[in-house]
């Protein structure tokens, strides 16, 4: 620790921790006001796990009073701030005997410690000294809960501008919502205007929309603010979402063109935001950056919701819009102008600038536009799109080819000469062929019936996989005699598609099951797994003993299938089964145990699920909670209001709670 | 896919988190709740193209299927967008170039090393792997050294990308004028000339997987940049530990412009250059309770 080297230095103090010297608690303050930032850290580091072993609460505190060094200052802080609601008691006990110069770095320490100095806070937040009323407002914000905003609201009328600041920023960070009557006149007020436009964002109050709108027309650094805030009331949905929907329709064009140089370049969520609010406005103008926003997903659901709803109408602006735009965007704006078109009946001119379109973009160099125009296209693709659908598959990576191949798939229902005549000659060994192969087999005909039993012959597994995929439209008996060929083929995913499609040919009929009875034998688990689903789905109940040998096999993916199938189809044996899959290590496999459990009537499945609410996995706990909730019973209740007042996960409390209130609802129902 | 009336499943809240587990633990990416509404639609061309009914099934895909490490990093590569372009970030480049460069080569020479390697640690398409081989060639510095430029990523495709060195107009959006003899134009855009490719490799390594970090061998300078955003604390520390174990004493790390190593790790230095901070690995090299080295 006397190292002239930092570095030495901080290994010294990393190595405290399991040193037996006796001075060890003052070499760790020692390292906690270092010359070095490092070392500090380290000590920080350490002293956040040692602090109330070592009894080194009070030596903190004193940390943070002191005024020589400003280093420990920050440092015992970050401890303090790492300690959380365990330094609590040491903060309000030495608050008392703290210098007035000191006592914000200790007030500033207790918005670290959660809930148990909130009261106090409240308290300092009207103390005289006006930094320790500053520090505990700030405090009060990181704080947080229902006390909290109710003592920054009590500041917001506050003679002192600067905590009239903090308050609202304070509540604003807390995402809190504040009264339209209390931020009225903080909305005149130059110095928190924009604050107050920010927390309105977080209103429930349906005359919000107005003041924000109103906000908006004018202008100026306020306006971003506006329009950040209307994008937060948008976000929230309710009525006053609807209100400002309602309202958008209505904007002029000055504030159209402002929220339209925000969609291009304000940060994120003021774009997101401006183009919200602009779609809302059914504003042409603003397709364009939507469908940037959505190309990285950066549009909520709600948003593209909208665009929905606006229809036909939106089709034409896309399509202009979309050469301007980035091959991601492009590809967007495409794939939107054609989903719309899907739906709309377009006039044929538009229709026909949408085709257009198109296959300029299918002419174009970038894969992920050629790759959405193959898609789209699909819907409107002519005999003499088949070509170029065609060169787009051979030229570009494999989801560029499958997209290709699934527009000549529906144009092979419309052009199957134009299709046939550009897939007769074509290899399809490869990931060609997996992309291509679908739309042979649409074709159908005896010539795609030789080209998919040639193709599940392949080199390539995708291209074998991909002939297995499309032989139910071939169907009949020679389909399910090619699946099960297909169940001997060494690619695992080649068996798993022939299990597939067994299935599927199957359901009804005997066709297939014997197969498929075999495929619970396969060496590859995937497959197996596949087979019971299957088998499980149809209800052979010839299959029950093996699925049963499945289970208690204990593979997991296997094991879970094999519960699934026995589950759908009631096996009364299924609840010898269960009381050993609970014990299981697999989470996957309890939940399916679980689930069967609930759907039995044996006496005891309350309590057996009861017990899951203990388990280790939030997943687990979580189904338990929702199955009990369903059941309804005392039992369930009485075991679900236990576990609530124990369970530590977010999530499950949540199911806990709504499973309680469903079943509330069931007996008020 | 449709965009605006996709008839896919529906992802589901429980799903979503499971998700979000099973690929954090893969490669210590973490997501935040809201993106959701991303796993589905971006998922929904996995869940399809494998045949699935949902994303439970998925799931169990994930977990059982003998090939799941193959589909995990389809699933990372469908997830993350992975846009980067060349001489990115050109304050922190420079701060390489005139500062960092010269110090090497004084400090490896004085050592009697006449090799170079330098790590671009999640390199995605390769431009910042090709940025770092035309900045050492245009230094003048290491001619006649062994200098070798590793990129690696999680994905397979980018790599492809990479391995390929060709670039459309958005890779350029940032480079200087003076760095365009490094490319020739070809019909599929511009590509890095071949003395440039030659110094450079790539590799399909997960930064999370720390005993295969060890192919790349002993990096002089680590560049991870903007990549350390996406992932949790925990991973955060385990690969700032990779860079740390896989940097020579005194080699530099260089982190994205709003990434820093304060509350990770205090094993690196920090040094002030005229235009940027780097950290550096202490060139001191002392076991306690043992014998204390310098190098």
């Amino acid at each position: 620790m006397d190292s002239e080297d930092p570095e030495e230095r901080r290994r010294a103090t990393a190595a405290l921790a399991s040193a037996g010297a006796t001075d060890r608690s003052a070499l760790l303050i020692r390292a906690l006001g270092d010359v070095d930032w490092r070392v500090r850290k380290e000590g920080a580091r350490i002293a956040a796990t040692v602090a109330e072993e070592w009894g080194l609460l009070p030596e903190l505190v004193d940390g943070i009073c002191q005024g020589e060094n400003v280093g420990l200052r920050n440092s015992a802080l970050e401890v303090l701030e790492r300690l959380g609601p365990r330094a609590a008691n040491a903060l309000l006990v030495a608050l008392p005997r703290v210098p007035e110069a000191a006592r914000k770095f200790v007030v500033a320490a207790l918005g670290f410690a959660g809930g148990a100095g909130v009261e106090k806070l409240a308290e300092l937040s009207r103390d005289p000294e006006p930094n320790t009323a500053q520090a505990a407002i700030e405090a009060l914000a990181r704080v947080g809960g229902e006390r909290a905003e109710e003592a920054l609201r009590g500041h917001l009328a506050a003679e002192d501008p600067v905590q009239r600041l903090a308050a609202l920023e304070g509540l604003e960070r807390l995402q809190a919502q504040v009264s339209l009557e209390a931020l009225t006149p903080l909305l005149q007020d130059r110095l928190v205007r924009r604050l107050a436009l920010r927390v309105l964002g977080y209103s429930e109050e349906p005359g919000a929309a107005d003041a924000l709108l109103d906000a908006l027309e004018d202008g100026g650094a306020a306006a971003l603010e506006a329009t950040v805030a209307l994008g937060r009331l948008l976000s929230r949905g309710g009525p006053v979402a609807r209100e400002m929907a309602r309202r958008a329709k209505q904007l002029g064009e000055p504030v159209r063109k402002q929220l339209r140089g925000v969609s291009q370049s304000g940060r994120d969520e003021a774009r997101r935001a401006a183009t919200w609010v602009l779609l809302l406005a059914r504003d042409e103008e603003s397709l364009g950056a939507a469908a940037e926003l959505a190309a990285d997903d950066r549009l909520p659901p709600i948003a593209l919701d909208v665009i929905r709803r606006w229809g036909g109408p939106a089709i034409g602006p896309l399509v202009q819009a979309a050469p301007g735009l980035p091959p991601r965007a492009r590809a967007v704006a495409l794939q939107m102008a054609s989903d719309l078109a899907a739906r709309a009946e377009p006039a044929p001119d538009v229709l026909k600038a949408l085709r257009v379109a198109l296959r300029d973009t299918l002419q174009s160099g970038d894969g992920i536009a050629v790759g959405a125009a193959a898609e789209a296209l699909g819907r409107w693709a002519e005999a003499e799109d088949a070509p170029a659908l065609v060169a787009a598959a051979r030229a570009f990576p494999e989801h560029v080819a499958r997209a290709a191949g699934r527009a000549l798939e529906r144009l092979a229902a419309s052009a199957p000469d134009a299709v046939e005549a550009q897939l007769g000659s074509l290899p399809l060994d490869g990931p060609l062929g997996a992309a291509l192969l679908p739309a042979v087999a649409a074709l159908g005909g005896q010539s795609a019936t030789d080209l998919l039993q040639a193709t599940l012959n392949a080199d390539d597994p995708r291209a074998r996989r991909a002939a297995v995929m499309a032989l139910p439209k071939l169907g009949g008996e020679r389909a399910v005699e090619l699946a099960g060929f297909a169940l001997a083929d060494e690619d695992v995913d080649v068996q798993v598609a022939a299990v597939m499609v067994l299935g599927q040919l199957s359901r009804g009929g005997e066709l297939g099951v014997a197969q498929l009875r075999l495929a619970l034998r396969a060496s590859f688990e995937p497959v197996v797994a596949a087979a019971a689903r299957a088998l499980g789905q149809i209800g052979d109940r010839a299959s029950l003993a093996t699925l049963r040998e499945l289970v208690k096999e204990g593979r997991p993916g296997v094991a879970v299938a094999a519960m699934e199938a026995l589950r759908l189809m009631e096996d009364p044996a299924l609840d010898d089964l269960l009381v050993e899959a609970l014990g299981q290590d697999d989470e996957e496999l309890v939940k399916e145990a679980l689930r069967a459990i609930a759907q039995s009537d044996t006496p005891r499945r309350e309590a057996r699920i009861g017990l899951a609410l203990e388990h280790s996995a939030w997943d687990v706990r979580q189904l338990a909670a929702s199955l009990l909730g369903q059941l309804g019973t005392d039992d369930a209740r009485a075991a679900l209001s236990r576990r609530r007042e124990r369970e530590a996960d977010r999530g499950v409390r949540e199911s806990i709670d709504t499973a309680l209130d469903a079943d509330l609802d069931g007996e008020e129902g | 896919m449709s965009i605006l009336f996709d008839t896919g499943p529906p992802l589901q809240p429980e799903e979503f988190r499971l998700l979000r587990e099973l690929i954090n633990r893969f490669c210590g990416m973490t997501f935040s709740d809201d993106a959701q509404y991303v796993f589905e639609r971006r998922l929904r061309d996995r869940v399809r193209e494998l045949g699935l009914d949902d994303y439970t099934q998925y799931y169990h895909h994930l977990l059982y299927h003998p090939n799941a490490k193959a589909e995990m990093e389809a699933a990372v590569d469908a997830l993350v967008t992975n846009e980067t372009y060349f001489f990115r970030e050109d304050y922190q480049l420079r701060a390489f170039r005139y500062e960092v460069l010269p110090e090497l080569r004084e400090r490896l020479e004085g050592e009697g090393r006449r090799s170079l390697t330098l790590w671009s640690a999640g390199c995605s398409t390769g431009e910042e792997v090709y940025t770092l081989a035309i900045l050492v060639q245009d230094s003048k510095l290491f001619e006649g050294w062994d200098v070798r430029i590793f990129g690696n990523d999680i994905s397979r495709r980018v790599l492809a990308v990479a391995r390929r060195a060709t670039y459309g107009s958005s890779s350029f959006r940032a480079m200087p004028p003076e760095y365009e003899q490094y490319f020739v134009e070809t019909p599929d855009g511009r590509q890095v000339v071949p003395h440039i490719r030659g110094m450079c490799h790539f590799g399909h390594l997960n930064l999370l997987d720390r005993d295969r970090s060890a192919l790349i061998g002993r990096a002089d300078a680590v560049f991870c940049r903007n990549v350390l955003i996406y992932f949790d604390e925990r991973a955060r520390s385990r690969v700032i530990d990779t860079f740390y174990e896989r940097l020579y004493p005194g080699g530099y790390l260089f982190l994205g412009h709003s990434e820093s190593l304060l509350n990770s790790t205090t094993a690196f230095e920090l040094v002030h250059l005229s235009t940027d901070m780097v950290y550096r690995r202490p060139r001191t090299k002392i076991s306690f309770g043992g014998k204390g080295e310098r190098t």
